[in-house]
C-alpha cells in the first residue's frame, strides 16, 4: 500500500461548550487514493473537512497530513469578478512570498491546469459569469495549480445537472490515476462513492462515523441505518452493459408514516 | 470531459490588451492634464502655455533664483498645493481600494477603521492647545495611528480578529474620536479658536505648503508602495477568509500590513488636510468599472483617479466662490450621490 497522505486519529469536535458533532473519527488516505464521506444533512462532514483542513482546530485527536492539500469548497460566498485565469492563479499562493505577484511561471502552470480540465478557453472570462459547472472546475484548476497532492472537495456535484456532475466524477477518477492526487471528497449521492471511492467514511447523526472499503459500508442495512429510510442497491443492464445503482426508495403517502 | 460552454472570441485577449492600454494612457493624459490646468487658474490666472514655460524652463535647468511673479504663483504658491492635493487624493483612492479588498466588502472606506476621527481629535487637540500648524500636524498624525492600534487592541480583546469584529472595533473607536472631537469643539474658545479647528476638520489644502508635502509624501509614497507589493494577497483576501487560509495565505499578517500601511497614509493625509470623506469610498468603485476586479490593476488605477479627483474638487474648492468652500463640503456633497449612483447599478446589475 502507498504512503499514507492524510491520517486521521480519533478526531472530535464541538463548537464551544455544546454537544459533540462527531467524536472518534479515524480514517487513513494513501496517495492516489479516493475517500467518499457520506451522512445525513447536518451530521458534520464539512465540519469534518475543515478540521482536517485546519480551518477548525480539533478538541480531540489529532490530523497527520503529509504534503500539499488544495481545497475545493461548495462555493465561493464573494461577489468578486476576477477572470478565470486570475482565480486559478490563486492557487499558486503558496509558493509566493509575502510580497510577491504571480510569475510567469505561475501563470503557465495555472494554465496547464485549465487545460487538464479542458476549460482552456474559460481562461479570460469573469469567474462571475460561469455557471456552477464551470464554477466548480475553475475551482479545481485553482487547487492543481497548487500542484496539491490531496486535495478535498465539499459537494463538489451538489449544484450540478447529471452532465456535469459526470464530468467531475471523471476527474476525480482520473486524478489519482494520472497525477497520484489522493481525494477527499463529501456527496449525498451515495453512488458517486461506489463509483469511484475507494474508500467511504459513513457519519451519523449521533456524532459516530464508520469507515471501510467501499464496498463494505455501502450494504443495504447500513445504507438504510445512515438515511434512516430505504434505500437499495440495484443492478441492471443498459444496453448490454452491466450496471448498478443506489436507490433511494423515497414514499411520500401516508401509509409509509 | 466537457462543461456546456459558449466559444470564447479568440482574440479577446489581444483586444483587452489594447483597451486596457488605451485607459491607462487615459488615466495619466487626465491628471497631466488636470495638473497644469489647476497651476493656471485662479485669481491670478496664467495661460497654460505659460504653465508649461515655466515648469521647463525652471525645473530642467534648477534654477529658481530670480522668480518672477507668474512664477512664484505657480512654483510657490499653487504646486505644493497642486501636489499635495494629487497625493492626498491618490493616498485616499488606494487605501480605499485596498481596504475594501481585504474586508471583502465594498461599502467600507477609510473612514471605517477609526484612523481619520483619531487624526481628526488630534489634529484638533493641537489647535485648541497650541493653535500651531506644526503641532497639530504632528498630533493628527500620532492619534490616527493611536487609534489603529486601540482598534486593533479591541479586536485582539474581542478575540480573532474576524472582519465583523474589526469593522466592529473601527466603529467603537470612530465613535469614541468622534466625541473627543465634539468635546474639544464645546472647550475651545468660539472667537479664536473655535472656527480654526471647524474649518481644519472640514477639510481644505488652502493651507498647503512644500513642509507639509514633506510629511505627506515620504509616508504616501511608502504606504501606496505596500499596498501595491500586496496586491496578489489581496486579491485572494476578497474571495473570504476560510478560502484565503485553504490557499496558505496568512490571512490576520496580511490585513493588518494593510491596516498599518492605511493607518500611515490616512493619519498623514488628515494631518496635512483635514477630514476629507467619500474619496477612499467612491474612487475605487469608479477605477473598478474601468479596469475590472483584480487589484494588480484596480489599486493603481484608484491612485491616479483619486489624484485627479481631488485636484478637482480642490479646484472647485478655490474658484468656485471668493472664499474657500471647504474640500471635505465638496466631496460630501458630490459623493453621497455618485455613491447612491453606484449602488443603484450594482444592485441592479446583482438583481439581474
Amino acid at each position: 500500500m502507498a504512503e499514507p497522505i492524510l491520517t486521521a486519529k480519533s478526531l472530535g469536535f464541538r463548537f464551544a461548550a455544546s454537544e459533540w458533532i462527531f467524536r472518534e473519527v479515524g480514517f487513513t488516505v494513501p496517495a492516489g487514493q479516493v475517500l467518499a464521506i457520506i451522512g445525513q444533512n447536518g451530521c458534520g462532514k464539512t465540519t469534518l473537512l475543515k478540521t482536517v483542513l485546519g480551518l477548525l482546530k480539533a478538541q480531540e485527536g489529532r490530523v497527520e497530513r503529509t504534503g500539499v492539500t488544495g481545497y475545493v469548497p461548495q462555493s465561493i460566498r464573494s461577489s468578486v469578478n476576477f477572470s478565470v485565469l486570475e482565480m486559478v492563479v490563486m492557487g499558486r499562493a503558496r509558493s509566493l512570498a509575502l510580497f510577491q505577484s504571480p510569475r510567469a511561471e505561475d501563470f503557465r502552470i495555472a494554465r496547464e491546469s485549465l487545460e487538464m480540465l479542458d476549460i482552456g478557453h474559460l481562461a479570460m472570462r469573469g469567474f462571475g459569469g460561469l455557471s456552477g459547472g464551470e464554477r466548480q472546475l475553475v475551482l479545481v484548476a485553482q487547487a492543481l495549480a497548487g500542484q496539491c497532492e490531496l486535495m478535498i472537495l465539499d459537494e463538489p456535484t451538489a449544484a450540478l445537472d447529471f452532465h456535469n456532475q459526470e464530468a467531475i466524477l471523471r476527474l476525480l477518477h482520473d486524478l489519482p490515476r494520472r497525477r497520484n492526487v489522493a481525494i477527499v471528497f463529501t456527496t449525498h449521492n451515495p453512488e458517486h462513492a461506489a463509483l469511484i471511492a475507494d474508500q467511504t467514511l459513513a457519519m451519523t447523526r449521533a456524532g459516530s462515523a464508520v469507515c471501510g472499503p467501499t464496498s463494505d459500508i455501502l450494504v443495504d442495512d447500513r445504507l438504510m441505518a445512515i438515511y434512516d429510510m430505504e434505500v437499495r442497491n440495484v443492478s441492471f443492464s443498459v444496453a448490454g452493459r452491466p450496471s448498478r445503482s443506489v436507490l433511494p426508495i423515497f414514499r411520500v403517502d401516508d401509509e409509509a408514516a | 470531459m466537457t462543461v456546456g460552454t459558449r466559444a470564447a472570441a479568440p482574440a479577446a485577449t489581444r483586444l483587452q490588451a489594447t483597451s486596457a492600454f488605451r485607459v491607462w494612457l487615459g488615466l495619466c493624459l487626465l491628471l497631466g492634464a488636470a495638473v497644469l490646468i489647476s497651476l493656471a487658474i485662479g485669481r491670478y490666472g496664467i495661460p497654460v502655455s505659460r504653465v508649461v514655460e515655466i515648469l521647463v524652463t525652471r525645473l530642467l535647468t534648477g534654477d529658481f533664483s530670480d522668480l518672477a511673479v507668474d512664477e512664484r504663483v505657480v512654483l510657490l504658491i499653487r504646486a505644493p498645493r497642486v501636489l499635495t492635493a494629487v497625493l492626498a487624493g491618490a493616498a485616499l483612492g488606494i487605501c480605499g481600494a485596498a481596504l475594501q479588498g481585504i474586508f471583502s466588502n465594498p461599502l467600507v472606506g477609510p473612514q471605517i477603521i477609526g484612523v481619520s476621527n483619531g487624526a481628526a481629535f488630534g489634529g484638533a487637540l493641537g489647535l485648541l492647545m497650541f493653535n500651531a500648524m506644526g503641532y497639530t500636524v504632528v498630533l493628527a498624525f500620532v492619534f490616527g495611528l493611536v487609534a489603529i492600534a486601540m482598534v486593533y487592541g479591541l479586536a485582539y480583546v474581542a478575540g480573532r480578529a474576524s472582519i465583523l469584529s474589526l469593522v466592529l472595533a473601527g466603529v467603537v473607536i470612530s465613535a469614541l474620536f468622534s466625541a473627543l472631537v465634539s468635546a474639544i469643539k464645546y472647550l475651545a474658545d468660539p472667537l479664536d479658536r473655535l472656527p480654526a479647528i471647524v474649518y481644519w476638520l472640514l477639510g481644505s489644502f488652502a493651507t498647503a505648503t512644500y513642509e507639509k508635502l514633506a510629511v505627506l509624501a515620504p509616508v504616501a509614497l511608502v504606504a501606496g508602495c505596500v499596498l501595491f507589493g500586496l496586491r496578489f494577497r489581496i486579491n485572494i483576501l476578497a474571495l473570504g477568509d476560510e478560502e484565503a487560509r485553504a490557499l496558505g495565505v496568512s490571512v490576520d499578517v496580511v490585513r493588518w500590513i494593510v491596516l498599518i500601511a492605511v493607518a500611515f497614509a490616512v493619519a498623514a493625509t488628515v494631518s496635512v488636510s483635514g477630514v476629507i470623506g467619500w474619496v477612499g469610498l467612491i474612487i475605487p468603485h469608479m477605477a473598478r468599472m474601468l479596469v475590472g476586479e483584480s487589484n494588480r490593476l484596480v489599486l493603481p488605477a484608484s491612485a491616479l483617479l483619486g489624484g485627479t479627483y481631488l485636484l478637482v474638487v480642490d479646484n472647485m474648492a478655490r474658484t468656485l466662490s471668493p472664499g474657500e468652500i471647504p474640500v471635505g463640503v465638496i466631496t460630501a456633497l458630490v459623493g453621497a450621490p455618485v455613491f447612491g449612483y453606484l449602488f443603484w447599478r450594482t444592485q441592479r446589475s446583482r438583481n439581474g
